[in-house]
């Protein structure tokens, strides 16, 4: 420990510690969230894939966009699987096309019955005082990637993102946090939702596999 | 949400659980004005258990705004609305304080800092307990004009000295100096942001209820 941060360090037994420290440094820290994700690496990852393709992404994102609107909602799960696919074949290295979103319809089933269950149990736990809604929306937030990415089916990608979520509640909460505020930005511009929406999905795919990897 | 609290409490056996002294709340917040960089060096050492912090803080000073709301509503003959609303702006400062403290460890980190999750819950209520006594404020009526403007200023000022108290808590954790002000500065969009999201949601639910109590 450098000597500037052993100054940190005060009687509550607490330290600056650098990204790599894993270890505990404060009394009852442990059982705390395991190291969890640092944003601002995440975010310059996504920026530097979204990038790469840029065009690609804002055409998927107006397709996604677009196809759920259309449909009143009824694509909007299948196509953010499709996108999520899409996304996680482009950090293999894989060229990406647009047309690649629609691939979503072929977990068109359990996309779908994620989207509903998903979005009714919010919408009932909104309207019980808020919390409740707030609390699923956090813990179910990944169970389309468990959808596009481990072919899980819905009740099973919303007890696997369950019990992920739960034990890195507070990264999990971060990394939406940083989702809604690049959506607020991209919505103050008239066409920024279709740079926002892509970066925001690309951002929760890089959180997930930090999180499941 | 209790789940996420007595998470913080079993994953520490060995911690004895340190119960905040039983002390009236207006003498600790006495001591958290004159003092907030000693206060928080005791609270923040040995912090208090989330759930006594729940039961015997959270829950009483966050019932002030909505007891104050309701008593003006009754006042001005709208009690159904008034009821309606003071137990939405319960939970949207409940929902907060639980956000801000699930999200304190995680944000702390990526400024190179370490943050337990009691630290956490205690630093959130504590800084928010002058904001909750402040939401008796709420019980100013909306005419006249300036009395209103005049009080929702106050709870504003108060606001921005919880701010303040979050500063001092920061401080007393040995946070590096390069990342008080960056980490204070995150503290607040978040808080911010979670604040938003969860008045929106207030919004929708509140005339959802309303509309089917009619």
């Amino acid at each position: 420990m450098s000597q500037a941060e052993s100054e940190a360090t005060t009687s509550t037994g607490v330290a600056s510690g650098t990204p790599d420290d894993d270890h505990e440094t404060t009394p009852g820290a442990a059982g705390d969230e395991p190291a969890g994700l640092y944003i601002l690496e995440l975010m310059a990852k996504t920026w530097e894939l979204f990038r790469a393709q840029p065009l690609t992404y804002v055409a998927a994102a107006a397709i996604l966009i677009a196809g759920g609107v259309l449909t009143f909602g009824i694509l909007l799960a299948p196509l953010a699987v499709g996108f999520i696919t899409m996304t996680s074949r482009h950090l293999r290295g894989e060229e990406i096309e647009a047309g690649q979103i629609l691939e979503g319809m072929q977990n068109f089933g359990h996309a779908l019955v994620a989207g509903v269950l998903i979005g009714a149990g919010v919408a009932a736990g909104t309207v019980a005082l808020v919390i409740p809604g707030a609390v699923l929306a956090v813990l179910w937030s990944f169970t389309l990637h468990f959808v596009a990415l481990e072919k899980q089916s819905a009740l099973g990608a919303m007890g696997a993102s369950w019990r992920l979520c739960r034990r890195h509640v507070g990264s999990v909460l971060l990394v939406l946090l940083t989702s809604v505020a690049l959506s607020f930005l991209g919505s103050l511009v008239v066409v920024g939702v279709l740079i926002s929406t892509p970066l925001a999905l690309i951002l929760l795919t890089f959180s997930f596999n930090e999180l499941r990897h | 949400m209790s789940s996420v609290i007595n998470k913080s409490e079993t994953s520490e056996p060995s911690a004895a659980p340190a119960e905040p002294a039983s002390i009236w709340v207006f003498t600790e917040l006495k001591a958290l004005i004159s003092g907030s960089q000693s206060f928080f060096q005791s609270r923040l050492t040995e912090p208090p258990v989330p759930r006594s912090l729940f039961y015997n803080r959270v829950i009483p000073l966050a019932a002030v705004r909505p007891v104050a709301v309701l008593l003006r509503s009754v006042v001005g003959g709208t009690p159904l609305p008034g009821a309606v609303v003071g137990l939405g702006s319960f939970a949207l400062q409940i929902g907060t304080w639980l956000g801000l403290a699930l999200v304190l460890p995680a944000l702390a980190r990526q400024f190179h800092a370490e943050i337990s999750d009691r630290q956490a819950f205690s630093l959130t209520t504590y800084a928010s307990m002058p904001v909750w006594l402040a939401g008796a404020f709420y019980a100013v009526p909306e005419e006249p004009a300036f009395l209103f403007l005049w009080s929702r200023t106050l709870v504003l000022l108060v606001a921005v000295f919880s701010i303040y108290l979050i500063r001092q808590g920061i401080v007393a954790l040995g946070v590096r100096r390069k990342m008080q002000l960056p980490l204070l500065g995150g503290i607040t969009v978040a808080a911010v942001l979670i604040y938003g999201l969860l008045f929106m949601a207030l919004g929708i639910s509140s005339h959802v209820a309303l509309y089917v109590i009619g």
